[in-house]
């Protein structure tokens, strides 16, 4: 996907700061819980230029929104551990004061939320609540914060926001919350944005619509962008890179085309299989994983897509596999027995032999489709 | 209005079940809410019937009018041949087990308190199916059928288990009786993609497996495809489009249709999604929907006839059919649409109103409405509740004074006093108990709101 | 309209409520042991043809829906009736006793808000940091602590032992301000002991609910100072229990506060109450509880409307 470079607002944020904008680093967030220590993101890592989106991609209860969240400094609460480095250009995120993180939130970094329905404050109007930042941060007066909310609300595509500025949240349907929420987010002029989840509760048409209206804001504003989802065809054509995670660790990193091109981890070939697609023919057979994801408190010690992967060999359960670059630059990936290789090929071979079932439908997926990625 | 006719019906003797022009309204304090405007839709034995449609769109209704909970406002429910609207309330209980209902949301529809052999044996127990054995076995069959080890499963309560559990638990009891027609409330749509894939892998093995018949609801038109021997795609409380998946995706014939199937983000980079030809705005109020065609606000095509005329239902092409009276079939690149000259400028009646938060579909997550909307009365009630009580006591506290408690020197030299004695008992204690009985309501009442 | 029209319906509905309250308290009354008549008779009471002039002239002799509606027309003329015990109208007593029970838990209320509400505020957000115990604890104590032990600790060591307040009594306003606020110290003291204990609570744990909702989340993802967020964003959502129970107190603050008035020989409505009970002077029995029950009822309006003004959501349907 090709995307202008730098146009209307340019960057005054970076200006101090050479190299990425976002830099996280062996990044690790923990919950202390009564059970055990709960390791939602266990030594993520990632950059990100300012102007690309980055999409996050994984099951529910990968660790997508801890990672989210905790980069932000947002979660907060004794039971938080977070280590590792996130900086945001050039800025320690991790250990940082709230009071330090409170300057970067809203003015250089924000956050749209899964859900329009709870994200918004039910008891104030919108109107207040576009404002309140612009406010605070901007010191705008009273008159210029609402006529800077009624020209974002126009520009996130609300139709009638002289109206909608005196309304509450309850008056306005999921899509429009949404946008508000979006207005929200941009109002101060962030240059990174985080977008959970943000089409989850939505209609498929309004889904298109605000993935539309993220996008278009992303590129008008120049602003770097990570895009969580659980929806591979949510970030397929609009994400420079994608990030696939599975139990709290980047399983997969590539960009975007790569990535679909030559799908080298099995977790995330799995997942492309288990979309079910438009192009395919009713009632075609789709390729589900099995079981589910690992308990968080003690992951296998190996690989941890081990005790679901059509793949696995002995040596996937005794030793975690690196993050390691493919042939191609800027393709990462965490496998001993990666998909489409030799290695990989055989692996899939050995264990349908063996009659394991996730390989032997595996096998015969990829026998029906000879397109298949294998 | 916008799509009424039946000329997709096939014939009554060759379906399961067939509805007639069925009419769901609510009334509500906002005015009269048209869920569903006279529809018609028909399943054969075996068949998977997929029925589409943004959010708030009447789906749900549709499904829950076929059981009958609620009855439709009118219109005909033939199932079998019968008309259950009008047959007696036990008979239709009876005819209730044939049809069975899955819910979108796994985990709130199971009750967390009982075993999960328990509950899928319940509906076996009400109706007194078998002996024990017979029962416990069949239960067993299910549960295995459905994926979970009975032996490990049954013991548990539903929370023990992650969504795509439930839902197989919820699928197993809809099972158990051995329905004919299995309507499912957009089962997956509260699943992730991977689990996603395991129900709708499971459901098909179920159908071959029990020889079912499928009412599958979504709103994703991929999991539709991919499930469906039939497709009818609803928009506003009536039919647009209805015809065989392939067919249908392949050449929408209905503006809406068309714009659905863009709108959905496809799994590939290389497709650049384009935001020409994506639907704007949001669904017009099921309050007052739009006169003539009910799509006309947002729609592409619309044309003046639209909004004078509402389209009927007619084929397009062999078991294909759409009401509307500018369909695109015939061009095989849906987005060149035979645009208006200008913008879409029908006479707009106040119908272009949108719809508000609580006007949408229930599944919605509107918790935070919903238990705003509750508190002011619950929490005024509960004020009233704990008046009352109050009132109660010091009322009590009168007839205490007046004559129970020797403390009151009062005397009564009149002979009735064991009379006045009795008559304070009686009124003593039920007002004691009225007055905690009022007060443990009121501050119930509170409670429960906080939690 | 909505709103207008929703308190329309809910003031008739109030209206009922008081009705019915006040028939019921004169049934009960008029169904009660101990005639009037032998009050303010005593031992001339067997005299017979005094006893029938007595009732004769209190029109106890005709039928009791008759009196009920004439007890009702006199009310709502703002007449409820003479004490049977003393020459007294009604409404002179309940004017001579509302004014302490006003002042009192008017006082008690403002101050107690305005306690519970920073309490509650820092013991939400700092949950389970040791500010937050120390504050769950004393509220706990003091919900625990009956009113009368803590007022007879109060009045040791604050009127005998160090002699700052007055023991018992009460100076109206007209004694001017220092010596009115003087002598309701310490009954103030006990009330705002035992509410801004029982706010704090309703209200902290209102606000952690609220704090862990998306919306809090969001706000603080604007940049938003953190007070900002407490007293804008998770305060006013929070606050509709607090509100309930506030409104409730209003009401049984007016009659409640009885062993409270009786221990500092506060002229109250509640003393009143008690002690008409006593004599069985119904007619200012009644005359209390219909106080009672329209103050409730008033509140409850207001607490109503209160709501709608509080929650948007409220105000659509008219609840
Ligand atoms: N009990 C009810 N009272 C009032 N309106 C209702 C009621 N039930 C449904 N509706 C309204 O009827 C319309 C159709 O609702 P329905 O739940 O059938 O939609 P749906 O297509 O299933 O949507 P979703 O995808 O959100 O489940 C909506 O406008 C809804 O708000
Ligand atoms: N506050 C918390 N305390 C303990 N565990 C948590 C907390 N928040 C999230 N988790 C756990 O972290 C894991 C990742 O959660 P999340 O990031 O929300 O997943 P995703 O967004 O990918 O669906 C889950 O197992 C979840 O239960
Ligand atoms: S092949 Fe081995 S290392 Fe690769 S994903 Fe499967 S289990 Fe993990
Ligand atoms: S062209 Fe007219 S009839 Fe057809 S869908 Fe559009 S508005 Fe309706
Ligand atoms: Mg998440
Ligand atoms: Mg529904």
């Amino acid at each position: 996907m090709t995307k202008p470079q730098a146009t209307s607002r340019v960057l005054t944020a970076t200006s101090g700061h050479e190299g990425p904008l976002l830099q996280v680093d062996d990044f690790r967030t923990h919950f202390e819980t009564p059970t055990g220590i709960v390791k939602a993101v266990d030594g993520v890592s990632f950059t990100l230029k300012r102007g690309d989106t980055l999409g996050i991609v994984g099951e529910s209860g990968s660790g997508k929104t801890v990672l989210a969240r905790s980069v932000m400094g947002l979660l907060t609460g004794k039971n938080v551990i977070r280590s590792g480095s996130a900086r945001y250009n050039g800025t320690e995120l991790v250990g940082a004061s709230e009071s330090q993180l409170r300057d970067l939130w809203g003015t250089e970094m924000a956050m749209v939320f899964q859900d329009p329905m709870t994200s918004l404050n039910p008891v104030l109007k919108v109107g207040r609540q576009i404002t309140e930042g612009l406010r605070y941060h901007l010191k705008l007066s009273k008159a210029e914060a609402r006529a800077q909310a009624r020209q974002l609300l126009d520009s996130v595509g609300i139709p009638d926001p002289n109206r909608r500025i005196s309304q509450y949240p309850h008056e306005l349907s999921g899509g429009m919350r949404q946008r508000v929420t979006i207005a929200i987010a941009l109002a101060c002029g962030p240059t990174l944005l985080f977008a959970d989840e943000p089409t989850t509760a939505l209609d498929v048409t309004v889904q298109a619509q605000i993935l539309d209206l993220l996008q278009r804001q992303q590129i008008e504003r120049f602003m770097a962008m990570v895009l969580v989802t659980h929806d591979l065809g949510v970030v397929a054509g609009r994400t420079d890179h994608i990030a696939v995670m599975y139990a709290g660790q980047i399983v997969e990193y590539a960009p975007t085309r790569e990535l679909f091109a030559n799908v080298l981890m099995p977790y995330t070939d799995a997942l492309l299989h288990s979309i079910p697609k438009l192009s395919q023919p009713s009632h075609t057979r789709l390729q589900s994983i099995g079981g589910r994801p690992p308990d968080l408190i003690n992951p296998p010690s190996g690989c941890r897509f081990a005790p679901r992967c059509p793949y696995v060999q002995p040596k996937c359960t005794s030793e975690m596999p690196p993050l390691q670059e493919a042939e191609t630059p800027g393709h990462f990936y965490r496998c001993w027995f990666p998909v489409g290789t030799d290695a990989g090929r055989e692996a899939l071979a050995q264990n349908a032999a063996l009659g394991i079932p996730a390989a032997v439908s595996l096998t015969q997926t990829l026998a029906d489709k000879p397109g298949g990625t294998a | 209005m916008a799509g009424t006719g039946t000329a997709h019906l096939r014939d009554p003797d060759d379906v399961l079940m067939r509805i007639e022009d069925l009419t769901v309204e609510f009334h509500t304090s906002a005015g009269i809410v048209h869920a569903v405007s006279g529809i018609s839709l028909d399943v054969r034995q075996g068949e998977t019937l997929g029925l589409v449609g943004e959010s708030g769109c009447g789906k749900s209704t549709t499904g829950r009018a076929i059981m009958q909970l609620p009855a439709p406002t009118s219109g005909r429910v033939l199932f079998e041949g019968i008309d259950l609207a009008a047959i007696d309330g036990k008979h239709l209980r009876e005819v209730r087990t044939r049809l069975q209902f899955i819910f979108q949301d796994p985990i709130s529809s199971l009750n967390p308190r009982r075993k999960v052999k328990d509950i899928v044996a319940e509906p076996l127990r009400i109706w007194k199916r078998g002996t024990e054995q017979e029962r416990q076995a069949r239960v067993t069959e299910v549960l295995d059928a459905v994926g979970l080890d009975p032996a490990v499963a049954g013991d548990k309560r539903p929370h023990e288990f992650s969504g795509g559990q439930c839902q197989r638990i919820s699928i197993a009891r809809s099972l158990v009786l051995e329905p004919k027609l299995v309507i499912c409330d957009e089962p997956v749509s509260a699943l992730d993609v991977s689990v996603q894939a395991q129900i709708l892998n499971l459901l098909e093995d179920m159908k071959a497996r029990y020889k079912i018949t499928l009412i599958f609801i979504a709103h994703d038109l991929a999991v539709v495809k991919n499930i469906s021997d039939r497709v009818a795609v609803m928009y506003l409380g009536k039919i647009c489009e209805v015809g065989s998946p392939d067919d249908l995706y392949a050449t929408p014939a209905h503006p809406y249709t068309a714009a659905l199937l863009r709108s959905i983000p496809v799994p590939d980079p290389t497709v650049v999604p384009s935001s020409s030809g994506l639907l704007l705005g949001d669904l017009p109020s099921p309050i007052d929907p739009p006169n003539g065609c009910r799509f006309r606000t947002r729609c592409p095509a619309a044309q003046e006839r639209c909004a004078l005329e509402e389209p009927q239902i007619r084929a397009v092409a062999e078991d294909h059919f759409v009401a509307c009276h500018f369909p695109l079939v015939g061009t095989t690149a849906p987005i060149s649409l035979p645009m208006p000259a200008g913008p879409v400028s029908v006479p707009t009646s106040p119908s272009s109103r949108t719809v508000t938060g609580d006007e949408m579909g229930e599944q919605r997550r509107m918790t935070g409405d919903e238990s705003g909307n509750n508190a002011g009365s619950t929490a005024s009630g509960s004020v009233l509740l704990i008046g009352a009580g109050v009132t109660a006591f010091i009322v009590c506290s009168i007839v205490q004074a007046a004559g129970g408690s020797s403390m009151f020197t009062m005397s009564f030299e009149s002979p009735d006093n064991f009379l006045l004695e009795l008559a304070m008992q009686v009124t003593f204690w039920p007002g004691w108990l009225a007055t905690v009985g009022l007060i443990g309501a009121g501050v119930l009442g509170l409670v429960d709101r906080d939690s | 309209m909505g709103i207008l029209k929703g308190a329309v319906t809910r003031l008739l509905k109030l209206l009922a409520v008081v009705l019915v309250v006040s028939f019921l308290t004169f049934s009960l009354t008029k169904l009660l042991p101990g005639d009037p008549v032998v009050v303010l008779l005593g031992p001339q009471y067997s005299n017979v043809e005094l006893r029938e002039a007595v009732q004769e002239d209190l029109g106890l002799n005709r039928p009791f829906l008759v009196q009920y509606g004439q007890y009702l027309g006199n009310a709502v003329q703002g007449d409820l009736g003479r004490s049977y015990t003393s020459s007294f109208k009604t409404t002179t007593l309940l004017k001579q006793k509302l004014p302490a029970t006003i002042e009192l838990m008017l006082l008690a209320q403002l101050f107690s808000f305005v306690l519970a509400v920073p309490l509650a505020m820092l013991s939400a957000f700092r949950s389970n940091s040791r500010t937050d115990k120390a504050i769950t604890t004393a509220s706990f104590g003091l919900i625990a602590l009956p009113g009368y032990a803590f007022a007879v600790f109060l009045v040791y060591f604050f009127a005998l032992r160090f002699n700052f307040f007055p023991a018992i009594g009460f100076r109206p306003l007209s004694d001017g301000i220092g010596p009115n606020l003087r002598s309701i110290a310490l009954p103030l003291a006990v009330l705002v002991a035992g509410l801004t204990a029982v706010y704090t609570r309703l209200l902290r744990s209102d606000l952690i609910s609220t704090l862990q909702e998306d919306f809090i989340l969001m706000a603080r993802s604007k940049g938003l100072p953190t007070w900002h967020i407490l007293l804008r964003h998770a305060f006013r959502p929070s606050s509709f229990s607090l509100i309930t129970v506030f409104g409730i107190q209003f009401g049984t603050l007016i009659g409640g506060a009885v062993i409270l008035e009786q221990f500092f020989v506060l002229p109250g409505i509640g003393s009143l109450a008690i002690e008409s009970i006593l004599k069985r002077d119904y007619l200012v029995v009644q005359g209390v509880v219909l106080v009672i029950a329209i103050s409730f009822v008033l509140v409850n309006f207001l607490i109503d409307i209160l709501y709608s003004i509080l929650d948007p959501r409220v105000r659509r349907t008219g609840a």
